[in-house]
């Protein structure tokens, strides 16, 4: 029952979020250009590496766009689902924040989920597509722990996004607070192992993005031990709850200044 | 004190109004330039020469690139500003828009050099990158001489981009700003130098603009350039820059005309 409701909240603010889209067609195919044309000029730059090295720390050029397809997929994920972050800040300055905490709904849903960003699907059609085109030759077992990563590093998408709400309660910084993640993330965009050592670690323990982005296409390549999926998943599930206490915490120092 | 010295002052301090906010803008700085950093290393670790590019002079590319995108690029409101209906608050006093909007530019643009600075020191502490410094004095005055360039052709770009916001008041004029930003990401050769693109696509990168706000500046810096090379590089700037220069003008006295100040 209440999954339902849930689901009918979201379905509601998506049918809006289309709706404002569709009012200003020219701003859609604007971003809509801008995003292919930010995902097409890095296969470029990679297509114009290839010319003059074989491999880059060990990887080949097509694992290297294997890599790129899924640092997109999940990255797009988060912003398809979770772009009402980028507006959490006005309500909590404005607020407006208040009205989130009258009503029967989890306050973080509703930030989380206040807005779907429906200009990312086209790209995320064409990641799919290519991804599916790319795929490597694995086997059964291979796909279902793919699978089984794939969920952790939602649940780890999660947790970020979780975090950069409580710290926009707790200080009012959003905005740079989620860019940053996002100017972390690209590092991933190539596999976080091809850095040195204390990089590769801060990016794989501390701001998990190695683990998000990088980790499911290694299991596709049959290069993460079962050992470290196993960490991984610690990791992830242990990130999660501390995102979560965070927040509660955040929401207890909730001091409702501006309204 | 003169008004637009006023302006300077005032610009400068705004930017500690909200420090923590700053701080956090400075990280993102930081960590946008070492990601590009920390990829070029990866590369080096197993190739001694990717294109003509040395580990020393591609890291010392990629320090100097955002050195100039340092003092090239800047983010002004315009756009929102003219959206808003807060354009009026300039409209209706004795100061050029243009004017003022440049002088909070150089405040912005001194305060960002002097963290950049600090930034460098530390990255030289702590990574010790190869870098090297232009062994004469000519490539040291051309390239500055084609860093000041390139503020102003992107001054007047960034006025131009905006300006569309007096006819599609949509966002505050952040679709093709989005688009634009998202453009010069990879086109003015911060993240690369754009010589290692083929040469088909590099011949088509000297008539376009882009490469003239990052790449050919550092280019002087390495001493990429020389003879007739530098003269045409120095003569498409000055093309590129009377362009924008033109466009924007005339964007901004039809713009003002149809200015119907929505939202206030």
């Amino acid at each position: 029952m209440r999954f339902k409701l849930y689901l009918i909240y979201w379905w509601k603010n998506s049918a809006l979020s289309l709706q404002a889209l569709l009012a200003s067609r020219l701003s859609s195919i604007l971003f809509l250009v801008g995003k292919f044309a930010r995902f097409g000029l890095f296969i470029g730059f990679l297509l114009a590496l290839k010319r003059s090295i074989t491999d880059l720390a060990g990887y080949s050029f097509d694992q290297l766009v294997v890599f790129f397809l899924i640092y997109n997929l999940f990255d797009l994920i988060g912003q398809i689902f979770y772009r009402g972050i980028y507006w959490f800040r006005y309500e909590i300055i404005s607020g407006d924040f208040d009205f989130r905490l009258t009503k029967p709904i989890n306050p973080l849903f509703q930030i989380l989920t206040s807005y779907t960003d429906f200009l990312d699907i086209p790209l995320l059609v064409l990641v799919v597509t290519m991804l599916v085109i790319n795929w490597p030759h694995v086997t059964l077992m291979q796909n279902l722990v793919f699978i089984a990563v794939s969920l952790l590093s939602v649940l780890i998408l999660t947790a970020i996004h979780i975090l950069v709400a409580a710290i926009g309660v707790l200080t009012t910084a959003v905005e740079h607070t989620i860019w940053m993640f996002r100017d972390l993330a690209t590092m991933a965009r190539v596999p976080v192992d091809i850095y040195v050592a204390p990089i590769r670690i801060f990016l794989t323990y501390f701001i998990p993005i190695g683990l998000i982005f990088t980790v499911p296409a290694k299991v596709l390549f049959n290069q993460a031990a079962s050992a470290f999926l196993l960490v991984a998943f610690l990791l992830s599930i242990g990130f999660y709850l501390f995102a979560l206490r965070v927040w509660r915490y955040a929401l207890r120092s909730y001091a409702s200044a501006s309204s | 004190m003169s008004k637009y010295s006023q302006v300077f002052k005032l610009s400068w301090d705004s930017n500690f109004v909200y420090r923590f906010n700053f701080v956090l803008l400075r990280v993102r700085t930081l960590i946008s330039f070492l990601a590009i950093y920390f990829f070029w290393v990866a590369v080096f670790r197993h190739n001694n020469q990717v294109f003509d590019y040395s580990r020393a002079s591609l890291l010392t590319y990629v320090v100097v690139a955002r050195f100039v995108d340092t003092l090239v690029f800047n983010n002004n409101m315009t756009g929102e500003e003219i959206a808003s209906g807060n354009l009026n608050n300039y409209l209706i006093k004795p100061v050029s828009y243009l004017k003022y909007w440049f002088t909070r530019d150089l405040g912005d643009k001194l305060l960002s050099l002097i963290f950049f600075f600090i930034e460098l020191a530390l990255i030289m502490l702590i990574l010790r990158p190869p870098l090297f410094f232009p062994a004469f004095l000519s490539d040291w005055l051309l390239f500055l001489a084609s860093i000041v360039l390139a503020a102003f052709m992107y001054f007047y770009l960034n006025f131009l981009v905006n300006a569309f916001t007096f006819w599609y008041p949509e966002r505050g004029g952040w679709p093709l700003r989005f688009l634009v930003t998202m453009l010069l990401e990879f086109l003015t050769g911060g993240a690369f130098p754009l010589d290692i693109l083929p040469a088909q696509i590099y011949a088509w990168f000297k008539w376009l603009p882009f490469g003239y706000l990052t790449y050919f500046p550092a280019g002087f810096y390495l001493h990429k350039f020389a003879g007739f090379e530098v003269v045409r590089i120095f003569l498409t700037m000055f093309v590129w820059l009377a362009i924008f220069y033109f466009f924007t003008k005339l964007a901004w006295k039809k713009g003002l005309k149809v200015y119907g100040a929505y939202g206030r």
